[in-house]
């Protein structure tokens, strides 16, 4: 890999061609975006207790070195050195010199080694020597080839495992270091290690090499900043500097861990992956070793796949215990990226000591990684396996497991025959919304038919129910169910004869259900007549029954729904049910003539029939029926209609009922009725308070129709049991016609009788 | 001020005060902090800070934050999500620009003028000179005192070269806030402060003036500032070198004789001024070194004496110093400058003065600080702004 040069320092003369910080010199070839954001990057300032006038000696010594590495514009990776050099041209203190390699990536390959190796790389320029910074333009640099670059073991394995000894406490607290960079990185805060300049880049060795190399490449660093608005993602500082490890400083910016005074910030225990990682780096750094050998050549990890990676790496080589491992990460991250060969993840999940206990939340994410790694592995029917089945069920035992499980299988009909035999199917009402989900999902599948047919032979009705009922969802109107229903019954229950013979009612329930009362009435005239009804199962039939004697319209008179109401009733009666209300009985009631056999009706019973209907349509029916019977009643009848009326459930309405009635009858109906009322003995309750409205209307009626008033004055008086009443209905009628708003009334009713018939 | 908009006195862009938003101030215990995407943006800088809050209502003075419930008068500027000084929108905001070439002694003159307002000159013309904020405590205190006057090591020494503000350290890149206030007494002849001003002087690398680009904050603070001081080397006119000892002087800068045109070209571009219409920011050329210049200087000029400051600006020392530089830059060959100032600035004056005082050893120590005539080009700004009224005036 090449990698392209940038040298920046304060001298005579640069690209500028004026004197100052600027770049001295660098490669042709980086873009002037990125070089501008080098120069951006390439800052130094000593600490504030550094030597005022330092030597030679104390220069290589005492200061801090800067290494950085950061993604540039262009997305190529910059490493640069940065190091006090003391004075520049002009004599004046606080130059430094900062030393770029642009990395141009080949392909998707990463650089060579860690970027914190490159501290020992030994083409690194420190300073501009004083014979070099003339006036004249510098040449451009030539680019470097890494591949032939000597790294030094500085940052070796070994050199970093005895660095961590050296102290007790040191591997904890890189575990806490790291805990604290992944929070870190997901909050955007960086991690602050402060320490002298020796110790410092170890540090930083220790905590960038316990990442991935692909991963630590992206994470920007710098093992020495002074100023914290200047921290990147993993910064160190030394000596003296704006950084401050005080808790409220380190809380608000950084998680600090100054290891010079003791302070440290927020950071949190470490974490499983974290500890073990630093663990391998103390004690085992062949395993960490073999573990990023294991990662090379795969794409970068994302910083939340470091820990399930950890743990499928120890699943593969030879971890068997399940409580250690994060099941539901690892399984998910094998399934996502090609990691490990399918099978042999799934052996050795299935060879773990016990199943792992999986959280509810994550029963379907497990479920779908292991069905993924299934299929991946050409084994489709993973839950036949001895070890895997204890494992679904344990899953399906979950709250809503079987569900989601069921949601998650393949689309092969046997694959999910097998799986709801292992399931068990009970009929419950999780297991019909199972159905339904799956059903409505098949619709869709191109290989339906073949599913359904295995369905079939396995009797799942609820799930080929379902697939119907997930058509069904999807109409709008009953145009578009029909259409629906005529695919469905040509393209599926054509195929499938027994789901047929088992689902037809069902089916043809849930249209009606969905239809108008103009839509299904008719369709069930049809069935009644048909006996097609009584073939149903019984709580189907219960369903229509109920939705028909709900919605059977009393009125207007029409021979089809007379038909149903006729119907129903017989079907009550073979089948002894009982309506309430009884529309059916109602509407029969209605019927032209039937008021003839009035006499005959049970008229307890009808009016019973009533009950449960509400106290508007209770009148509408006790107006339209009186009016019918009133017309041809004689006293006998009238006065046990007027008896059967007499019932708690309708007295609130049938005075008004009456008088409505009363309006529409003829001068003879209402003449003898008249007759009834004025030989009426004296009653209590309803019948008085029907007696009032019906005196009321009869005397405004004789009042305003003279010849039928000399009529009734020659007969009435002779009545026997009239009494004193006609003697009182007299004078109430002389006074109700010398009542000037009765002529006025009578007088227009004349007008607009008159208008009215001559509009007719 | 408040109505007819700010000055931001870190990023220079001008804003309206009841656009600014605000800053949460509760500790992280209390209230989460966040990423500053703009700050981050514009300062580079890294690590969560307290929320932003937007500014709700007409012109509002406080905002509430919806997490924590806590009341804050931080104000943000809208552009840069700096913390503004507490005057903004009080007082008036001046920035006063500092521009000189690669090794004028912008630094040196800047931590000895701060000191000389502070120590001296302050207490005589009873003018307070407060830092705005911590940032610019610690980088006075860090960058500028520390090594000039306290001494690294026990030494006093020179100051390092200035980084150039193109770098992302923002500590080059923040300018030094100052709050100027201005004591007088009132009828009953009370104390009281008769005016309060936002001082904003920005620390520029020499190099950074040759940027091109308008919006790089050095060339804003330049073309936006109320008032420039323009530090010249006078070892690098070639006059001067060859009449003193060739030793010790700095190797030639051909930046020197561009900087004044460049400056001026910039606030024509910045500010959109119609060519010929002279610029109205008042200019103080002042030329640096005065400690070198002497036995170039006829003994008997106003020069080599110090201005009596004391109840005022003295003018009629100004005028004479103004009048007898001049005459010494048309010796000198330096016609071209003077016609570049009288041609392209109404109001102007020529200074000299010694940060220093003496010349530093060959590692940079200096034996003491002597400062000559500092304060004089500022204190010239802040009479033409009329801070500052002129010694026996009324």
């Amino acid at each position: 890999m090449n990698a392209l040069q940038a040298r920046y320092t304060s001298c005579r003369s640069g690209l500028t061609g004026r004197p100052g910080f600027q770049m001295r010199s660098c490669s042709s070839g980086i873009a002037a975006g990125d070089l501008a954001a080098i120069e951006a990057r390439n800052s130094y300032r000593p600490p504030l207790d550094a030597p005022a006038a330092p030597s030679a000696g104390q220069l290589a010594r005492d200061f801090p070195v800067a290494l950085r590495s950061y993604r540039l514009p262009s997305g190529a990776l910059a490493i640069s050195r940065t190091v006090y050099s003391g004075r520049d041209y002009s004599g004046r203190w606080g130059n430094f010199f900062a030393h770029t390699l642009v990395l141009e990536p080949e392909g998707e390959g990463l650089p060579p080694g860690w970027p914190i190796d490159y501290l020992d790389w030994n083409g690194w320029v420190g300073c501009l020597p004083p014979e070099e910074d003339g006036e004249e333009p510098p040449e451009p640099l030539p680019a470097v080839d890494l591949e032939l670059a000597d790294f030094g073991a500085s940052f070796g394995w070994p050199a970093l495992s005895a660095f961590l000894g050296r102290e007790p406490g040191r591997e904890k607290l890189l575990a806490a270091m790291l805990e604290s960079l992944l929070r870190g990185l997901a909050e955007r805060r960086p991690v602050v290690v402060k320490a002298g300049p020796a110790d410092l880049p170890l540090w930083i060795g220790c905590l960038q090499k316990l990442l991935p190399r692909a991963t630590a490449w992206e994470i920007a660093i710098s093992t020495y900043e002074d100023d914290p608005r200047q921290s990147v993602a993993l910064t160190g500082t030394s000596g003296q500097t704006y950084y401050l490890f005080d808790e409220s400083a380190s809380r608000q910016r950084f998680f600090g861990f100054d290891l010079v005074g003791g302070g440290r910030g927020e950071g949190g225990e470490a974490g499983r992956p974290a500890a073990t990682l630093a663990s391998w780096l103390r004690h085992q750094p062949a395993s960490l070793e073999r573990y990023f050998g294991w990662l090379d050549g795969l794409p970068a990890l994302g910083l939340e796949e470091l820990g399930p990676s950890l743990d499928l790496y120890r699943l593969l080589h030879g971890e068997r215990d399940a409580l250690e491992l994060d099941t539901t990460g690892l399984l998910a991250l094998a399934a996502r990226r090609p990691l490990a060969d399918p099978r042999e993840v799934l052996d050795a999940f299935f060879a773990l000591d016990g199943l792992p206990a999986i959280a509810t939340r994550d029963s379907d994410k497990v479920v779908q990684s292991l069905l993924a790694l299934a299929a991946a592995a050409g084994s489709r029917r993973i839950w036949r396996e001895p070890l895997a089945s204890p494992f679904f069920l344990a899953t399906a035992q979950l709250a809503g497991g079987k569900e989601k499980m069921m949601a998650l299988v393949g689309r092969d009909g046997h694959d999910l025959c097998d799986l709801l035999g292992l399931l068990g199917r009970d009929g419950s009402a999780a297991d019909r919304a199972l159905g339904r989900a799956l059903g409505a999902a098949i619709e869709t599948w191109p290989e339906a038919p073949a599913v359904r047919e295995v369905f079939e032979e396995a009797g799942a009705w609820e799930i080929l129910f379902g697939e119907w009922l997930g058509r069904l969802e999807t109409c709008a109107d009953a145009g578009e169910r029909g259409a629906a229903f005529a695919d469905y019954a040509g393209g599926v229950l054509a195929r499938l004869p027994r789901f047929r013979e088992a689902a037809l009612p069902w089916i043809s329930w849930t249209l009606l259900a969905r239809a108008s009362p103009q839509e299904f009435f008719p369709a069930l005239r049809g069935w009644l007549a048909g006996g097609g009804l009584q073939g149903f199962p019984p709580d189907l039939f219960r369903q229509c029954v109920d939705r028909a004697t709900e919605e059977l319209p009393l009125g207007p008179p029409g021979a089809e729904l007379d038909e149903v109401a006729l119907l129903l009733s017989e079907l009550a009666r073979e089948r002894q049910l009982h309506f309430s209300p009884d529309r059916a009985r109602l509407r029969l009631a209605l019927r032209p003539g039937s008021s003839t056999h009035l006499g005959k009706l049970q008229l307890d019973e009808l009016f019973g029939a009533l009950e449960g209907l509400g106290e508007e349509e209770s009148g509408e029916f006790l107006r339209r029926f009186l009016a019918g019977a009133l017309r041809a009643v004689d006293k006998e009848v009238h006065e046990k209609l007027m008896a059967a009326l007499d019932r708690p459930a309708i007295q609130p309405v049938v005075p008004d009922a009456y008088a409505a009635a009363l309006r529409e009858l003829d001068d003879a109906a209402l003449f003898r009725l008249a007759r009834f009322w004025i030989q009426a003995k004296a009653a209590g309750g309803l019948a008085r308070r029907i007696g009032e409205v019906a005196e009321d209307f009869l005397i405004d009626w004789l009042a305003g129709h003279p010849a039928e008033l000399e009529e009734a004055k020659a007969r009435f008086p002779r009545l026997r049991d009239s009494g004193a009443g006609w003697p009182r209905w007299l004078k109430r009628i002389e006074k109700r016609r010398r009542n000037p708003l009765f002529r006025v009334r009578g007088w227009a009713n004349g007008v607009f009788g008159k208008i009215s018939a001559r509009r007719q | 001020m408040g109505a007819s908009g700010e000055t931001c006195p870190y990023c220079f862009e001008s804003f309206r005060l009841g656009h600014t938003p605000f800053r949460c101030l509760n500790p992280t215990e209390r209230c989460s902090a966040e990423i500053d995407e703009k700050r981050s943006e514009v300062w580079g800088e890294a690590g969560p800070l307290g929320k932003v809050l937007p500014p709700a209502g007409f012109s509002p003075k406080d905002a509430l934050c919806p997490q924590c419930g806590e009341l804050s008068r931080q104000r943000l500027c809208p552009h840069c999500h700096m913390e503004l000084p507490r005057t903004i929108g009080q007082f008036r905001n001046f920035i006063f620009a500092i521009i000189g070439a690669k090794e004028a002694g912008k630094s040196h003159y800047l931590a000895v003028l701060i000191e000389q307002l502070r120590q001296q000159i302050g207490p005589e013309l009873k003018i307070l000179l407060e830092p705005a904020n911590d940032a610019t405590i610690r980088r006075y205190r860090d960058d500028f005192h520390q090594p000039l006057y306290r001494g690294r090591d026990g030494r006093r020494q020179v100051l390092d070269a200035t980084r150039s503000a193109r770098q992302r350290a923002s500590a080059v890149r923040t300018p030094l806030v100052y709050v100027l206030s201005i004591q007088g007494r009132d009828f009953f002849g009370r104390k009281k402060i008769v005016a309060v001003v936002t001082l904003t002087f920005f620390d520029t690398a020499g190099e950074d003036l040759d940027d091109e680009n308008t919006m790089a904050t050095v060339n804003k603070y330049i073309y936006r500032s109320d008032g420039i001081i323009l530090l010249l080397d006078p070892l690098q006119i070639l006059a001067v070198r060859e009449r003193l000892p060739p030793a010790r002087l700095p190797t030639i800068n051909s930046e020197t004789r561009d900087i004044l045109s460049r400056t001026t070209k910039l606030i024509l571009r910045g500010r959109q001024f119609p060519a010929g219409r002279p610029i109205p920011t008042p200019l103080a050329i002042a030329f640096s070194k005065l400690d070198r210049l002497a036995p170039l200087i006829e003994p008997h000029m106003q020069i080599h004496c110090d201005a009596n400051h004391s109840g005022g600006f003295d003018l009629q020392d100004a005028q004479a110093v103004d009048s007898e530089i001049q005459a010494l830059l048309a010796g000198w060959d330096c016609g071209d400058l003077l016609g570049q100032v009288e041609g392209h600035y109404a109001r102007h004056a020529f200074f000299a003065l010694s940060a220093l005082g003496c010349e530093p050893d060959d590692q940079g120590f200096l034996p003491r600080i002597l400062p000559r005539r500092v304060e004089d080009p500022f204190l010239w700004l802040l009479h033409c702004h009329g801070l500052l009224k002129a010694r026996g005036s009324r």
